[in-house]
């Protein structure tokens, strides 16, 4: 198994106005050996450019892709020692299973015995033994990604290469194949690099993700890692689900503690007292300029009645109630922001409700450079 | 009632047009003189049958040279032109060259340029080029000028435009170099396209006849539209050999139609795709 290691690697092209776009600029990313590496991110944020030039599949512009400590620019992608598997699938359609799963290892001229037995191994891997004889198009699209996840299996490559192979599946069988996935990085103890846009699977599958935004790496770290320290606004808004709350506002100091005043011209009522314990120094001392509290949805509860410097007034625009759960969509001022609480008792849109705020849970961002504002003590405990 | 009337309306409509066809069938197993009798038309289950016109018809149009002339010229267009179609229409679907978009213009203005526009200097050149004289060379000049035919490669292109792009990614990871991606992934998936070019190609040169008469000079390089041709002005004129020849000529296309006909289906080039 391998390592893979992406230096200063970027992608432009010529658009159609003849611009020069940049679709990956200047990437650096390490994939250990053995790790699982999503890359994340929203369309166009050039995650699945990054994987094909990873695959050999577009050419670089500039920079390198190392695998196992070569260089592998200019190696075909065949030479790659990688296997793709594709969000469509890409089965050969007029072979049955075995010949898809097979058409590699024959074109490598492996002998007969050995590519039955590959092909063999992999399909009761996968549970395909059964559909062996089959054209893909008696295949549900569960069995045709199963496939397509075969066909990289008996290459026995370096490194596995996933392009958001589960986009085209329905809701049940991506959770399915999801675990499938895990599990078979698990068995096989192979690298794996694997793209999506859907952070659940990213937070899920990862040992690490790799969160992209118009070409550039946002922030490299392990799923929880990334849930708690937000390096960027826009992690922080990426990662979770319902996403992280913001609220703009200023720290100000007075009688010995911290408060969280909120814009004015946001309407939003906020005056939250912070503990000075919650607080690092560095943010302490960045009192009075601007900045963005983020609250996650699950660290905000319902109150009874407003406590002065604890709760939030809101407005209750929408509740959605999910079973284990329920999502209140609120608005302070022109500010809207969600609460995930416990589903229980009676919420009417429109009521006015009361929230407090888990102070120890808080995030704090750069207005201008969405950069995250040092963490306060306990964040940092709790890594 | 209303689900009988479809079926009523549409057996009438077929029976109108196979009227003449069996007409022609009919016919051809009559002796001469009972062809043109008044009223043979509606007593197709009457009078005598015959094999005579059969035999006339293979004697004196030469229709077993004839037969295999016309396979031969079917037979090469159909394969060498699959080949020289296929390889240029998947340049023009997938490889990038300068020029590419102007030079698939001008195959798509040469479809509507059809064969008797450039008959005469097609001539020309194939008798400069020798194609005129001999059996083999003869033979060679009724198939060459329809090897590349611009209708099949604009037809093809489509097809392989359609096909997704990750099928030939994904053969290039699995090893494939770019004869492979043509040969074992794109030409396969585009099966029912291969099929339909192959049916109108014989269709087309099954029934040529102004080529080839101009440049099977001789007799043993004739084909069987040529042979047919011959029938109506060699003398004595025999309709009932006329029509033997029209159905024995007919034959051969309408087998190969029925054969190849079930590789027209629904495409499934898409179904290893979600």
């Amino acid at each position: 198994m391998a390592q893979v290691v992406i230096e200063n690697l970027t992608k432009s092209y010529s658009g159609k106005t003849g611009a020069n776009v940049v679709a990956v600029n200047r990437i650096n990313l390490t994939v250990n050996d053995r790790e699982f590496m999503v890359l994340v991110g929203p369309s166009g944020c050039g995650k699945s450019t990054t994987l094909r030039m990873i695959a050999g599949l577009e050419e670089i512009t500039a920079g390198t892709v190392s695998i196992d400590g070569r260089v592998v620019n200019d190696v075909l992608p065949k030479d790659r020692d990688i296997a793709m598997v594709f969000q469509n699938y890409a089965l050969y359609p007029h072979m049955s299973v075995y010949e898809n799963m097979a058409f590699g290892l024959k074109l490598r001229k492996l002998p007969k015995a050995e590519i039955d037995q590959r092909v063999r191994e992999a399909a009761a891997m996968l549970g395909l033994e059964e559909l062996l004889d089959r054209k893909p198009k008696a295949l549900s699209g569960g069995q045709r990604q199963r496939v397509a996840v075969g066909r990289a299996i008996v290459r026995k490559p370096k490194v596995f290469l996933f392009d958001e192979p589960l986009s085209n599946l329905d809701a049940k069988s991506r959770v399915s194949t999801r675990t499938e996935i895990s599990k078979l990085h698990e068995r096989l103890g192979a690298t794996m690099i694997y793209v999506t846009h859907d952070q659940v699977e990213a937070m899920t599958m990862g040992d690490r993700i790799c969160v992209m935004k118009d070409g550039q790496i946002m922030q490299v770290d392990e799923p929880l890692a990334l849930y708690n320290r937000p390096a960027n606004l826009f992690v922080a808004g990426f990662i979770g689900s319902p996403a992280m709350n913001f609220f703009h506002g200023s720290l100000r100091a007075q009688n010995g503690e911290f408060r969280f005043d909120s814009d004015k011209s946001t309407g939003a009522k906020i005056d939250l007292v912070l503990p000075r314990s919650t607080l690092s120094s560095n943010l302490q001392s960045d009192s009075g300029k601007p900045m963005v509290m983020g609250i996650r949805p699950e660290n905000l509860h319902l109150e009874k009645a407003a406590v002065a410097g604890k709760t939030i007034e809101a407005k209750l625009e929408l509740a959605e109630p999910m079973g284990a759960e329920t999502y209140l969509h609120l608005q302070t001022g022109s500010t809207p922001f969600t609460a995930r609480v416990a589903p229980t008792g009676r919420h009417e849109p429109g009521q006015t409700v009361y929230v407090s705020v888990d102070s120890d849970r808080l995030h704090f961002f750069d207005p201008t450079t969405g950069e995250a504002l040092r963490q306060s003590p306990i964040h940092r405990t709790n890594r | 009632m209303k689900r009988l009337l479809p079926w009523v309306l549409s057996i009438a409509a077929a029976l109108l047009f196979l009227a003449p066809l069996l007409w022609m069938l009919r016919a051809s197993f009559s002796p001469e003189t009972q062809i043109f009798q008044p009223g043979f038309a509606g007593g197709i289950f009457h009078g005598s049958w015959t094999l005579q016109n059969y035999a006339d018809a293979w004697r004196r149009a030469a229709l077993g040279s004839a037969m295999l002339n016309s396979l031969l010229q079917v037979a090469g267009i159909v394969s060498v032109g699959l080949l020289i179609n296929t390889l240029a229409a998947y340049a023009f679907a997938r490889l990038e060259f300068p020029g590419r978009e102007l030079l698939f213009g001008v195959v798509v203005v040469l479809i509507i340029l059809p064969v008797e526009v450039i008959a005469v200097p097609l001539f020309f050149t194939a008798r400069d080029l020798g194609l005129t004289a001999g059996y083999g060379p003869a033979m060679a000049g009724l198939i060459a000028p329809f090897l590349a035919k611009a209708f099949n490669i604009y037809f093809l292109r489509q097809h392989f435009l359609t096909l997704p792009i990750e099928l030939e990614e994904a053969a290039v990871i699995d090893g494939a170099g770019a004869w492979q991606q043509f040969w074992n992934v794109a030409l396969p998936s585009i099966r029912p396209a291969l099929a339909t070019v192959v049916v109108l190609d014989l269709l087309t040169h099954w029934g040529d006849f102004l080529w080839p008469l101009m440049i099977s000079t001789r007799e043993e390089t004739r084909t069987v539209q040529i042979s047919l041709a011959n029938l109506f002005t060699q003398p004595p004129i025999q309709w009932g050999a006329i029509l033997a020849c029209a159905v024995m000529a007919t034959l051969p296309v309408l087998a190969l139609f029925r054969w190849l006909q079930r590789y027209i289906v629904i495409t499934d080039s898409r179904t290893g795709i979600k």
